[in-house]
């Protein structure tokens, strides 16, 4: 915005200005206005939703089964009758790349949603009683989180054993921290509001205050919260799949499917684990991109 | 100002003469995994062996079937006919119960110790003792006691065992872990703690063979140097490197680039699409007398029905998986004991048929679907996994639902222990080539090895026990067929295929003996 | 003497954190599936075998005894032994340390250099299109994942173009290791002037760090230019500003160093992630660190490797936390609550 400011200019600025702040004061009109002036995020959007469409009724619409084996057709390259080619077994990999999506969807979602739920949970008592509850909850926190996340999501799958519910379980146990150290300094800065205070002293109980008041007005930063993480769900959830202490074969997983054809890559046979590593990659980003979005919305100062 | 112009001078120069440079006697192995944990007499991981084969000497080898003669077109050991190592001769007593071996002497280890009885008789105590080894494998080979070893003088040591054993001799020769250690090396190693220098030998080697150690980096490589004063002779490979390269990709680019003389462990798939055809590579399809089995828990419902079991073996589609799975690299397995052992008879009589399958099923009393079974394979091995999926598709073809169960290896083989399986994919490959004693170990309820499906049969029991104390050939290979009908019959386990081995390394490689246990000894080894 | 008194409390708060390391590292070593014993006696065990086995590794003892003894066991610096190789757990793991050290230090200092003037550079250009490229790249960067981008590296510059090095470890195939001083090969290599190891050492480290690097450097972009940001809308950097300073003199100094206060704690927390050695990396790259030891004792069960490497993981990385939390607090006195 260097530009020599010019009479013109000032007037276009303005009447922009007086245009934005028309859309602002509609419902939504905030939240369109960052899709539209930041395209990232809409692209994120996008994505994700693309993504949600193809996971629900992609495989439907296949004519390939994505686990039955075809030994005959193995290790084809992208054609016209198998777009992303085949893999060892002869599967095609566009069908197990939308099928995967589910699987890791589901993973993603569920781990964070369950974390989301816990976390808030843990992070809003912690803040509300303080003191000792706080010092012992949020130990507990520092406990979990101070094992490197990996490693400790791959012992535990390795304790527990394989399979989309342990998965599951192991993620959100790793990401449950995050979330309660969010809510909890969210819910910290809430406490000293002075609806708060009225509510406590004409007797509300502690459990109404947390849940009509506290929560609701945290609901943006869990949100974003959210958002950011479920891309990192993804990521744990492939990356102990590529390892093998994930889904059980043969569940089609994106970081199984890059797995199964790390062999192949050297031999030639590159499509085998580009295309789900393509498919991750925008899965993530698409989240990351929405949840910076969602951040820009939420975020307060980006109103002024 | 200085200090940093030598670095860059000295990186300058590095650069210049960086180019690979092989030194001419030395030869180049990647393998799979990690190579630690070397005492021999408690070794279990194939790199591991394969250190301590190169470094000590065992009493016995087995005599060479040139290259020319053999049926695969590389050099195989004889099994048949034992040659003398550190022993240079043996003679057995009193109808076989007791075993003299004349010590070999002359004989001086690395150290400059001279070999006599008492390397031997330490090393069958340390085996015996260390909490970790397995007394098992000496009481199989018919040693009850310790005291049943005896050394007669320096040069000569005398076993004495509770029956004549058909293994006895063949497991000097053939088991890494009947490896003789330097015994007045290790003695000075010794600890209150640890009586038998067993956390010593486990980060070094006593040696007693063709190599000594030269240097190690852990996890990542080991280096053996030629010991010019062995008593056969100087090696014939002056330095060994084993590389440690997960990657099996990668292990295959570095054979096919040259850059290694030979890669361990390379799948199948990888043999048939990058190597077979590969400029430079040999590759060595060796039929093995190891078997790929799929195992039925033969003790619960529904497996416990034989229908069922029958029903599962026409289900399987064999020659597809041998194709599909082996890339063509495996034999039809036809009887509980492996087509390369005496007394085998093709008695297995299901073939792939659906139909028939479901019929059974039928039969049974079990309709489409209503079965569901775990199939559970060692999660390290990925030909096991492709024929687990293939096995999944073909089962639920009839009508059966398979849940496939990765299991890490440990876990896997203590599972089996405990009966803690449903189904399972077994690779085995006997330790002798000995038709009783792999029905014996497979199938004797009372094995306490190998009778992982708890396949229990009075029958059975009567006719191995007598076969084992027949001493008429003919009514010997009687019995030992009949064994093989009846376990044909009841199906406890589904005989897949005997897959062969894959040996692969540079054209230029000469003087490699193909040994069934698939070590490589590297002292007649050269590279044209 | 309040700030004396935050530190003391936090130090004396790490005591029952590390206590319920010690217990969630045993717990889990535990619940890995498999008899110990029956695991390192190997397959051709008989009862026998395995029951003078569990005696001698105390497994017959009740578990309190057992996580008593392994607790005693560490203060005297025994971490057990691998069943696999026989040998202690800690000389193992000092063994693996300097590779993961060596590759993660490599990378995130790279990482550091490249990544903070490009946050800064986007926060001063906020909206610009600089500011969005750097944006894109920085979200594209931690949006790979890392066990892909390693091996489209290895796809691309190994395979196809042949300018990088086959995939096997910290030195070249035929190249000896220089000679161990510390153990990191390239401070070895230069202490010791040996060019070649230097050379292919260095050779060896381009590809994986590459892939460390790319996803290191996002995270940095972006808390350094959102830690930017936020500090350049403060209103004391605007009445900075406006009493005339030079811009740059205003910049650097103070914004820079409140701006790096965040990156600090990021880094800091990310630098102790690391430490425990980047698995996936490390895994495709035949890298071997720390990492890769893990997933070779986690996939073999070797329950006392994994406690050992969970345990010290979550130790160091809590010192480092710790450290950070303190500094920030010597740094921001507002934090002293």
């Amino acid at each position: 915005m260097r530009k020599r400011k010019s009479a013109e200019g000032i007037e276009r600025l303005t009447a922009q200005a007086n245009r934005f702040a028309e859309i602002t004061k509609r419902r939504f009109g905030f939240a369109y206005l960052v899709f539209r002036l930041n395209p990232a995020s809409l692209l994120g959007l996008i994505i994700v939703v693309a993504i949600f469409l193809s996971a629900l009724f992609g495989p439907l619409a296949l004519p390939y089964s994505p686990n039955k084996t075809n030994a005959p057709e193995r290790f084809e390259g992208p054609s016209s009758t198998h777009f992303f080619g085949t893999d060892k077994y002869g599967r095609d990999i566009f069908t197990r790349v939308l099928s995967a999506a589910r699987v890791d969807l589901l993973i993603a979602l569920g781990s964070i949603g369950l974390a989301f739920l816990i976390g808030t949970a843990i992070g809003a008592l912690a803040a509300y009683f303080g003191k000792a509850v706080d010092a012992v909850l949020m130990r507990i926190m520092d406990m979990i989180k101070s094992f490197p996340q990996f490693i400790l999501a791959m012992a535990l799958v390795a304790a527990l054993g394989p399979g989309v519910r342990n998965l599951i379980i192991v993620i959100t146990v790793i990401m449950v921290p995050s979330f309660a150290r969010m809510i909890r300094s969210r819910v910290l800065s809430l406490r000293e509001m002075p609806y708060v205070d009225a509510a406590r002293t004409s007797g509300v109980p502690w459990w109404k205050i947390i849940t009509a008041y506290l929560i609701p007005n945290s609901l943006g930063t869990m949100v974003v919260t959210a958002a950011l993480n479920v891309s990192y769900a993804m990521l744990d959830a492939a990356g102990l799949s590529y390892l093998g202490l994930g889904v059980r074969p043969p569940q089609a997983e994106w970081g199984t499917m890059i797995s199964e054809g790390t062999s192949q890559l050297l031999s030639g046979r590159w499509w085998i684990s580009v295309f789900p590593g393509v498919a991750l990659f925008l899965a993530v980003l698409g989240f990351n991109l929405l949840a910076d979005g969602l951040r820009d919305i939420i975020d307060p100062r980006m109103r002024r | 100002m200085k200090r940093s112009a030598t670095v860059l001078l000295s990186l300058l120069v590095g650069l210049a003469l960086f180019a690979p440079m092989a030194l001419a006697g030395d030869f180049t192995v990647a393998v799979g995994a990690e190579l630690e944990g070397w005492d021999p007499h408690t070794a279990i991981f194939f790199q591991a062996n394969e250190i301590n084969w190169n470094t000590y000497d065992r009493l016995l080898t087995f005599e060479t079937i040139p290259a020319d003669e053999s049926p695969y077109g590389v050099a195989m050991i004889d099994s048949t006919k034992l040659k003398g190592m550190l022993a240079e001769s043996w003679e057995l007593q009193e109808d076989g119960k007791v075993v003299v071996f004349h010590l070999r002497e002359g004989v001086i280890f690395p150290s400059g110790n001279e070999f006599t009885s008492e390397d031997v008789r330490y090393s069958i105590e340390r085996k015996w003792e260390i909490p970790t080894a397995s007394r098992w494998i000496l009481n199989v080979m018919g040693l009850s006691t310790l005291d049943n070893m005896v050394v007669v003088d320096d040069y000569t040591i005398k076993f004495i065992l509770d029956s004549p054993n058909a293994i006895f001799l063949p497991g000097w020769a053939f088991l890494s872990t009947m490896s003789i250690v330097d015994a007045a090396e290790l003695k000075k190693h010794v600890t209150a703690d640890d009586p038998y220098g067993h956390d010593y030998l486990n980060l070094n080697i006593a040696p007693t063979g063709p190599y000594v150690l030269e240097s190690y980096v852990p996890g990542s490589e080991v280096i053996l140097k030629a010991y010019e004063g062995y008593w056969d002779g100087v090696p014939k490979t002056d330095r060994i490197i084993y590389k440690v390269v997960p990657e099996e990709s990668n292990r295959v680019l570095l054979l096919k680039s040259g850059d290694v003389d030979m890669s361990y462990f390379i799948s199948a798939e990888q043999v048939s699409s990058q190597l077979m055809d590969a400029p430079g590579v040999d590759v060595f399809s060796i039929p093995t007398a190891g078997s790929q089995y799929f195992n039925l828990q033969t003790t619960r419902e529904p497996l416990y029905n034989v229908l069922v079991r029958r029903a599962i073996a026409y289900a399987v589609p064999y020659d597809d998986l041998i194709e599909n799975v082996m890339y063509g690299f495996a034999s039809r397995a036809t009887s509980p004991v492996p087509t390369l052992t005496a007394y085998h008879k093709d008695v297995y009589p299901y073939d792939y048929n659906p139909t028939m399958a479901r019929d059974l099923l039928a039969q049974a009393g079990y309709g489409p679907g209503e079965i569901t079974l775990t199939l559970s394979y060692r999660l390290d091995n990925p030909d096991e996994e492709a024929l687990a999926i293939y096995l999944k598709d073909a089962l639920e073809d009839v009508g059966i639902n398979v849940v496939i169960d990765k299991v890490a290896s440990t876990r896997f083989s203590e599972m089996r222990g405990a009966q803690d399986y449903e189904t399972s994919l077994l690779f085995w490959i006997p330790y002798v080539n000995n038709p009783i004693y792999q029905l014996s170990y497979g199938y004797h309820s009372a094995s306490g090895c190998c009778n992982y499906g708890r396949y229990s049969s009075a029958t059975f029991d009567a006719m191995l026990d007598a076969a084992k104390a027949e001493t008429d050939p003919v009514k010997q290979e009687g019995l030992v067929n009949a064994m093989q009908e009846l376990i044909a019959g009841e199906v406890p386990i589904i005989l897949l295929y005997h897959p062969n081995r894959q040996i692969t390394m540079r054209d230029n490689v000469e003087g490699y003996v193909y040994w069934t246990n698939f070590l490589v000894r590297y002292d007649a080894i050269t590279k044209n | 003497m309040r700030l004396l008194f935050f530190v003391i409390r936090r130090l004396l708060q790490l005591i029952p954190v590390l206590i319920g390391v010690s217990i969630i590292t045993f717990a889990t070593a535990r619940l890995l599936p498999g008899n110990a014993a029956i695991m390192a006696a190997g397959p051709l065990a008989s009862p026998e075998d395995i029951a003078r086995l569990e005696t001698h590794m105390k497994l017959d003892r009740p578990v309190w005894e057992q996580y008593f003894s392994y607790v005693n066991d560490i203060f005297h610096g025994d971490f057990g032994k691998s069943w696999r190789t026989g040998r202690p757990v800690l000389t193992e793991l000092m063994e693996h340390f300097p590779a993961s050290f060596e590759l993660v230090t490599f990378s995130l200092f790279i990482a550091i250099l490249i990544g903070v003037p490009l946050g800064v550079v986007a926060a001063i250009r906020q909206g610009s299109r600089t500011d969005q490229l750097l944006r894109a790249l920085s979200v594209g960067g931690i949006s790979i994942p890392v066990f892909w981008s390693g091996l489209v590296a290895i796809f691309v510059f190994y395979y196809i173009l042949k300018i990088a090095p086959a995939p096997i470890g910290r030195i070249g195939f035929s190249v000896r290791p220089p000679t161990h001083i510390t153990g990191f090969y390239v401070l070895d290599s230069i202490l010791t002037l040996n060019g070649q190891a230097l050379a292919s050492s260095l050779y060896q480290m381009a590809l994986p760090s590459l892939t460390l690097i790319i996803a290191m450097m996002s995270p940095i972009v972006r808390i350094t230019r959102s830690s930017m940001l936020d500090v350049l809308n403060e209103d004391y950097i605007r009445s900075a500003k406006a009493s005339g300073l030079k811009r740059r003199v205003v910049l650097y100094r103070d914004a820079l160093k409140n701006a790096l206060l965040p990156v600090i704690t990021l880094i800091g927390g990310y630098y102790g992630y690391s430490l425990g050695g980047e698995v996936l990396v490390e895994q495709i790259f035949s890298w071997p660190g720390m990492g890769r030891y893990s997933v070779e004792a986690i996939f073999n069960l070797d329950y006392a490797p994994v406690q050992a490497f969970v345990m010290l993981t979550a130790v160091l990385y809590v010192a480092i936390y710790t450290i950070v939390d303190v500094l920030y607090a010597v740094i921001d006195p507002r934090i002293r609550y």
